[in-house]
């Protein structure tokens, strides 16, 4: 029973969507000697090149300042703080961000209404409008949160106070104890997290646009526009993009492969050397701050352009402010809000179900470690894979398929969220509840399901900020029927009038920062009530 | 357990939510995919939703980022689109593929259509009746109100104000439309005799006579923004930039747009339509039926009514869209004088030269 369910889970949300979407992969276009003349190809190389150095030192970046920031999480910064900050919908992020840090942003405004130094914005400015830097900061704000919810699933499952206790009474700081122990420990852990991060950064379009350097542009948002162009050159210069994006998925894999090797082979003799930790706590104690604030002064940046009239440079706040733009917009965002929240907490139920079928079997099987089969929709660029559906499905597919889709996205992150926490789930508790006479099933219901569940509250809310961020499938499969705040926000900000788009941006983010905020308050309860129940 | 209960509770209600989604009956829906990015251009399709319903008609607009998403459909997937609205590249790839019903003879009202705008040509290509004008589009910038005096700009007035204000000029990255015209507009200005833009690249000895042009365009890009190692992804974008001083110049092709936007509080009251040389690249852009709609009657009769005088009135008001009217009843204020737009082997040459120069 459990391994006919369980596997059914992987064929209809992994197998089955790979294979509807997988099959535009395989359809040569028009190909002649002519036209390949005619590609750039060292252009197109230069740009997979960038691409490929970026996300590997993006990938880097986030793993080692989230295990930097992690050391806290267990103290200070609980999960329910973190949480907030993944429901904010990136491309908002971008905005927000930009609001508060470009040339012509909140901190200049601030300089010169101090100091009146730049009558203009500065032409040179440490974040450009559009660049790697700028891209990279942005992504770095949103992708740390993330990773960070996986290193307290993950950290779930290691000994680590057992750890702590023995290296503090061998004399190590709590501090080397982390990075010389549990980082080790946790590193394999992460691998398939951070893949999903790499392949995220790699393939991302909507961000690498809006702040990514475009001469040449990086390889994702390349794709996308060949994609859409109608030349044989830019079907070849498409269907070849695609494919050289999986081969640097597959160069990434490598590299977040042997990224725990070189760290035990290098990264530890180097922090074998004390140094003064008291600091180094403040630091990243200081660095989880700056992420929140950062984040919620975005996200303050979008509530202001919300209700702005005119707002130009220098003015510090915006010269008129109007809320007729909630008002007039609420009757027609209304109905928008309603497709996005069924769409979001059905396919995030679904996500969840399926993700504990599959745990549930891994389980009994006592197969520990993350599998890459329930992963694998999110170690693919998404791009062609809804393509593919929507050659199969057509427009209109119908409520069924749009649902699908966005199961097929709320499920691996469901299964990433809830597997620390199901995997380290002490089987003799349910062993013991079978043994008082109880069946499998309902030991599993009423011993393990409320157990868990701050996990699984949090992995059904992550599931809802899937789902909630879902462009192209939303649009392509069902755009005419369903249309959610998520369209209507991203073909606003095609306009670039972010008053409005603000609006709709804010809306998005609405339902998921509730969710995750009670996801997350369940967990807290959860940990008082086991720390009750140790004492 | 509470949680369980909770989801279940959510469940429910969001199931709720979908029966009442399903049972809902309506008219005859025609699905308009157009871009939806201006709030301005959304708030008038609306309008006209609501003016449509006394018709039978539910006219549904389709918001997309960018309507080549469903062009791609309409050519080579499957698509639910009944009227789109498109021109240049679009439209060619959607004749080619011979996706659209003629549709301009059926068309009532279609001969008070103005013929000084040439719309039967669309980016040189004969529009055959396939698609039906909407509005005018009139290539120009908007520059901020001290930043120049006169109302247009040779190449050579725009490269030297370049160098006079590094960092401050910018156009959208070809092959995004409002550059490749900015690019068109540049190159009426440099080329002697402009006569070869009508014609065929091929029929042209392109190299020595783009020569001027592209020596023009290397000296000019390091004293852009970001010395043109970047540009603005879009025309939207660089509004942006735009409005907030970081730039000097944004691309437009709506004649009115410098007024409508003011209105609209998008940018200073101060910014001031320019043109690049002495006349602006004119254009249409058209409404098409797919081949594919299911319901092209009805939605022919939603293209008669966005040509009626109503509809075309309230599309040039300039508190509002404030697109040109393109019927002879709607008087029209201020239209720039017109260029012919290049043939359209030239979009080819001038994106992938650019491409193969800059990247």
């Amino acid at each position: 029973m459990g391994r006919a369910l369980s596997l059914a889970v992987i064929f209809f949300l992994v197998l089955l969507p790979l294979g509807v979407g997988g099959s535009t992969l395989f359809q040569l276009p028009v190909f002649s000697q002519e036209l390949v003349q005619e590609l750039l190809w060292q252009s197109w190389l230069q740009s997979a090149f960038v691409s490929f150095t970026f996300t590997v030192g993006l990938i880097l970046a986030v793993c080692y300042l989230s295990l930097w920031l992690g050391q806290r999480i267990t103290a200070g910064l609980s999960s329910s703080r973190i949480a907030p900050l993944l429901a904010v919908p990136h491309a908002a992020l971008a905005v927000g961000l930009m609001v508060l840090l470009s040339p012509s942003g909140w901190l200049v405004r601030l300089v010169h209404s101090l100091f009146e130094l730049f009558p203009s914005p500065p032409a040179h400015w440490w974040i450009a409008d559009k660049s790697l830097v700028t891209m990279a900061v942005v992504l770095v704000i949103k992708e740390v949160p993330f990773l960070l919810l996986m290193i307290a699933a993950q950290r779930d499952q290691l000994p680590i106070q057992r750890w702590q206790t023995q290296a503090q009474s061998m004399g190590y700081s709590v501090r080397r104890c982390w990075w010389l122990v549990v980082v080790p420990a946790l590193l394999p852990r992460l691998k398939f997290p951070l893949f999903a991060i790499a392949i995220y950064t790699l393939s991302v379009v909507d961000i690498a646009l809006m702040v990514g350097p475009n001469t040449p542009p990086l390889i994702a948002p390349r794709v996308h526009e060949a994609s859409l162009r109608f030349s044989d050159l830019a079907s070849l210069e498409a269907w070849l993009g695609q494919w050289l994006m999986i081969v640097l998925g597959a160069m990434l894999f490598v590299v977040v492969a042997i990224n725990q090797t070189v760290y035990r082979r290098f990264g530890l003799d180097a922090i074998g050397r004390p140094n003064g930790h008291s600091a180094q706590r403040i630091c990243s104690g200081f660095g989880s701050q700056l992420l929140l604030w950062l984040c919620g002064l975005a996200v303050l940046a979008l509530i202001v352009q919300s209700v702005a009239g005119t707002w130009f440079y220098p003015a510090l706040w915006p010269q008129q402010w109007s809320l007729g733009r909630w008002i007039n917009e609420w009757p027609y965002a209304w109905p928008l809000l309603q497709n996005s929240l069924w769409l979001a907490v059905v396919s995030a139920a679904i996500g969840v179900a399926g993700a504990l079928l599959v745990l549930e079997r891994q389980r009994s099987q006592r197969k520990k470690a993350l599998a890459w089969l329930p992963l694998l929709l999110l170690l693919i660029p998404q791009l062609p894979i809804v393509l593919g559906w929507q050659r199969a499905l057509g427009q209109d597919a119908g409520w069924l398929w749009l649902l699908w889709s966005h199961a097929a996205f709320t499920f691996p992150y469901a299964y990433l969220v809830l597997h620390g926490a199901y995997i380290s789930f002490p089987s003799r508790w349910l062993y013991q509840a079978q043994s008082l006479g109880h069946s499998p099933f309902n030991a599993w219901l009423h011993v393990l399901l409320p157990q868990l569940r701050g996990s699984v509250a949090l992995a059904f809310a992550v599931g809802v900020a899937v789902s909630i961020a879902q462009y192209l499938p939303t649009l392509w499969l069902a755009g005419v029927s369903y249309p959610t705040v998520t369209t209507e926000t991203v073909s606003l900000a095609a306009g670039g009038d972010w008053r409005m788009a603000s609006v709709y941006a804010l809306l998005q983010a609405l339902i998921p920062v509730v969710l995750l905020v009670w996801a997350s308050r369940q967990g807290n309860q959860q940990r008082w009530k086991s720390k009750h129940v140790r004492n | 357990m509470k949680t369980i209960r909770g989801l279940v509770a959510i469940l429910a209600l969001a199931a709720g939510v979908l029966a009442t989604n399903a049972t809902q009956a309506q008219p005859v829906p025609v699905n308009f995919y157009a871009w939806g990015g201006q709030p301005a251009i959304n708030d008038y399709l609306r309008w006209a939703e609501r003016e449509l319903e006394a018709e039978g008609i539910a006219l549904q607009h389709v918001k997309v980022a960018d309507i080549a998403e469903v062009v791609k459909q309409l050519t080579s997937g499957r698509s639910n689109a009944d009227l789109i609205w498109i021109n240049g590249e679009n439209f060619h790839a959607l004749k080619r593929t011979d996706a659209l019903l003629a549709v301009a003879e059926k068309v009532k009202g279609i001969e008070h259509v103005r013929t000084d705008i040439g719309w039967q040509i669309d980016f040189g290509e004969s529009v055959d009746g396939l698609e039906v004008p909407w509005g005018i589009g009139q290539f120009h910038l908007f520059m901020c109100g001290t930043c120049v005096t006169q109302s247009s700009l040779s190449a050579q007035q725009l490269l030297n104000y370049a160098k006079a204000n590094p960092g401050r000029i910018s156009y959208p990255r070809p092959p995004e439309f409002h550059g490749t015209t900015f690019l068109k507009m540049l190159a009426l200005d440099l080329v002697a005799d402009t006569g070869v833009f009508q014609k065929r690249t091929s029929a042209v000895d392109v190299e020595s006579v783009m020569r001027p042009f592209w020596a023009y365009l290397e000296q000019l890009h390091p004293h852009l923004w970001l010395q043109g190692e970047a540009f603005p992804a879009s025309a939207a974008e660089q509004l942006n930039l735009f409005a907030n001083a970081q730039l000097h110049n944004a691309v437009s092709f709506n004649p009115n747009e410098v007024l409508t936007l003011a209105n609209q509080g998008r940018i200073p009251a101060t910014s001031k339509a320019v043109m690049i040389g002495d006349a602006a690249i004119t254009n249409s852009h058209y409404l098409a039926v797919p081949r594919s709609a299911v319901n092209p009657e009805a939605a022919i009769k939603v293209i008669e009514f966005l040509l009626s005088e109503k509809a075309q009135r309230k599309k040039a008001d300039l508190q509002g869209w404030g697109d040109p009217a393109v019927i002879q009843q709607v008087e029209q204020a201020t239209l720039l004088p017109a260029a012919n737009d290049f043939h359209v082997t030239w979009h080819n040459y001038l994106e992938k030269q650019w491409a193969a120069r800059f990247h």
